[in-house]
């Protein structure tokens, strides 16, 4: 099942990494003028792709490739966030800004049922699927999936209260790779621009 | 007779896109500001869908998540976040800061994202992407033209990047860089 699945991943990985790619749906709430009524557009945008590498708790690099170059890097207590054609990094503590976000399903500590109810979804697209329905209300998450085959998560959908979807799937998912003692301290990239936080 | 002296010269257009009415764009912002003495700064994306009559406006986090949905009216401007009930104002800017907490210059925005202004002496000037010398418009923010797109020879300039700053009683000094990603007039 995909509880079974899941539960074992979170026991079994300490760490891992591989590729991602993302694409927003968004069915647009403004048809536009002259759609057929309640045929709002559906928007899928182009897909964003990159890399990501976790290790838990709380410490994270997820690298935005194409279309542009921007990293999230969590090093266990602060978040970076830089962006290459903004020259801009910022930082912020990391407290609960994982929180409920899909980070924390799968890079966070692993007591998830904290913030979500976890729930069978059944099997779709060959993959056992998870519900996770965060425990927060003020979160802009409405609700979350887990895909999972073979004992990793291999896709996730991610519904904000807005109705727009972002769908991630996840390939050449590395288990417990080997990981550099500073992996994840974040170094700032020659010429940015930081403020602090 | 019609008119004594020929308009301002404007720098040539050719080197910059023509405003238009409707437009769509998406790209990226970065904001830094002041908030009771502490700096703060939030990332994110933007889709900016602009029509003559209203313009519609979605902030996302850098994960993809909506935080914020703005459309601004002719007369009234309204702003729905999640878990938060829709708020409504006639000025945009004053509904967006409040609602953020950092200053967005969404009426004025209308046009610099297209490269227009109207400057501290109230004449409407065009960026240009030959020139760097920054527009100080009339409500008190300064804008940069830091990057352009020009890739396709067949389509004048369009800006990529743009810096804008400014002092705000409320918020400290503000930075806020945007990049234009996607450009779709029409």
């Amino acid at each position: 099942s995909a509880l079974e699945q899941f539960k074992s991943f979170v026991a079994s990985t300490k760490s891992a990494k591989g590729e991602f790619s993302q694409r927003l749906v968004k069915t647009d709430s403004v048809a536009k003028p002259g759609a057929a009524a309640g045929q709002a557009p559906v928007k899928v945008s182009t897909p964003s792709t990159g890399t990501f590498i976790f290790a838990r708790p709380g410490k994270f690099i997820w690298t935005y490739l194409k279309p542009y170059e921007q990293v999230l890097q969590a090093d266990g207590d602060k978040l970076f966030i830089y962006d290459k054609d903004l020259n801009q990094v910022t930082s912020r503590k990391l407290g609960n800004a994982l929180g409920s976000s899909p980070a924390a399903i799968l890079f966070g500590s692993n007591d998830l049922e904290k913030n979500f109810t976890l729930k069978e979804a059944g099997t779709k697209d060959g993959m056992e699927w998870l519900d996770a329905i965060p425990k927060a209300k003020d979160t802009t998450f409405e609700h979350i999936g887990i895909g999972l085959r073979d004992g990793v998560p291999v896709a996730m959908e991610l519904r904000d209260t807005f109705g727009q979807v972002s769908i991630l799937s996840f390939l050449r998912f590395e288990k417990n790779p080997v990981l550099a003692a500073d992996q994840f301290k974040f170094v700032v990239p020659k010429g940015a621009d930081v403020s602090q936080q | 007779c019609a008119s004594l002296a020929p308009p301002p010269s404007l720098p040539s257009p050719a080197t910059t896109v023509r405003p238009v009415t409707s437009i769509e764009l998406g790209g990226r912002l970065s904001v830094r500001y002041q908030n009771n003495g502490k700096e703060e700064a939030v990332h994110g994306s933007f889709s900016w869908s602009q029509r003559a009559g209203n313009t519609l406006v979605t902030l996302r986090s850098p994960l993809g998540q909506t935080l914020a949905t703005i459309t601004i009216g002719p007369a009234e401007s309204t702003l729905s976040q999640a878990g938060q009930p829709t708020r409504t104002a006639a000025d945009p800017d004053a509904l967006a800061t409040e609602a953020l907490g950092w200053p967005l210059p969404l009426a004025g925005l209308r046009d610099w994202l297209q490269g227009q202004a109207t400057n501290v002496a109230g004449e409407r000037v065009t960026a240009s992407s030959t020139s760097t010398t920054p527009i100080v418009t009339n409500d008190g923010w300064q804008l940069q033209y830091v990057s352009w797109e020009a890739s396709d020879p067949a389509l004048p300039a369009r800006p990529k990047r743009i810096d804008l700053s400014r002092t705000t009683p409320q918020a400290g000094d503000v930075g806020l860089r945007i990049v234009i990603d996607s450009w779709q007039p029409g």
